[in-house]
């Protein structure tokens, strides 16, 4: 009889005349009243436990981040802000890799322009000083550089209007 | 929103502020969350067993409820309602193993009466047993159980709640009640 009634008994179940029945029975059964009493136990001590609190900075947070997440799922933002941020998010990667190869290829021709610019002064500077020395090193390039090939095709005439031109155009 | 509006707002009735949301003052479900958050947390909690998964269930029903509320035609039920949304949430969430559950679950639950200094190591032992024994339960006997016991809910609530008969209910808060109660006769001898 004990399993029977005594959960259904102790949540107010049993119809009256049951319920009578059975406290007569619970004073003469010592094996009934314990497991009613041993029921009641566990429930007190189910009772008492407690689920903890996750804090005050959990439930501060808490509507925000559900308003986030409700955001994250809407069909404006599945349509139209992700295929946004993907599309951008890859213009930056792209930027990201190719920027250096950029910048690296800038500063290359930005050396070589100073350079040549050095290079082109200090032949002015040397030329305008030295004009003996400027047409001795034409010379001598037309001689010892392929150039000398070209030199051997030129007349006299158009190799002084050459140098005369390259003069002019260094002087300029 | 100006601070007296929100004042009047927090007062209102769930069917009042289902009413404005349905006008479209956004701020209505904003009041809703806040009014329940903690219900419906707590019950994610007790039956999964862990913050985490509770944290998303609970969530995840919010969700849900946001979007089906238009459909929603017993506004004074919203309550209720939402509870079967999280019931539904935590029933259908992917299982961990058994034994995980059970041991993340009594890390979550604690005995909120210690420090009285009355109580016997025997009552700590069954208190402990008892918390141990509540995760080794099927998810919905559990969620039955902890309606009863800690939201103090009716049968008939439960049945709304769940979807479940009356009948049905009982049938698994009293397996639940004798499961424990077995158990923790048997392995803590109790």
């Amino acid at each position: 009889m004990a399993g029977k009634y005594t959960a259904q008994y102790a949540e107010g179940f049993l119809e009256e005349k049951t319920a009578v029945k059975f406290e007569a029975h619970l004073v003469a059964c010592a094996k009934c009243a314990a497991e009613l009493k041993s029921y009641r136990e566990m429930i007190n001590a189910a009772a008492t436990l407690k689920a903890a609190d996750p804090g005050k900075e959990f439930w501060d947070g808490y509507l925000p981040k559900l308003r986030e997440k409700m955001l994250m799922r809407s069909p404006w933002y599945n349509f139209l802000v992700k295929p946004l941020t993907a599309s951008v998010s890859v213009l930056l990667l792209l930027l990201i890799v190719l920027a250096p190869l950029a910048v690296g290829r800038i500063s290359r021709a930005v050396r070589v322009r100073k350079a040549s610019a050095a290079s082109l002064e200090t032949i002015i500077g040397k030329m305008s000083s030295n004009p003996e020395w400027f047409a001795a090193a034409i010379e001598e390039y037309q001689l010892t550089s392929d150039a000398s090939n070209v030199s051997e095709v030129l007349s006299a005439e158009e190799k002084d209007r050459l140098l005369a031109e390259m003069t002019a155009e260094m002087m300029d | 929103m100006s601070n007296k509006e929100a004042k009047e707002n927090s007062s209102l009735e769930d069917a009042e502020l289902i009413e404005l949301f349905l006008q479209g003052k956004e701020d209505a479900f904003n009041r809703l969350v806040l009014k329940h958050k903690e219900k419906v947390y707590f019950l994610a909690l007790r039956i999964l067993g862990n913050h985490h998964d509770a944290e998303e269930a609970s969530q995840e029903a919010f969700i849900k409820a946001y979007k089906a509320l238009r459909k929603l035609r017993e506004r004074k039920y919203f309550f209720t309602w939402l509870y079967r949304i999280t019931y539904n949430v935590c029933m259908t969430r992917k299982k961990k193993s058994r034994f995980t559950e059970s041991l993340d679950s009594a890390a979550e639950l604690r005995d909120t009466s210690a420090g009285q200094n009355e109580e016997s190591v025997e009552n700590d032992q069954l208190k402990k047993a008892v918390k141990e024994m509540l995760y080794t339960l099927p998810r919905q006997q559990r969620a039955v159980f902890v309606m009863r016991i800690y939201d103090e809910m009716k049968f008939e609530e439960i049945a709304r709640a769940t979807g479940l008969t009356t009948g049905g209910v009982k049938s698994n808060f009293f397996n639940a009640a004798q499961k424990i109660k077995k158990g923790v006769r048997t392995k803590y001898e109790l």
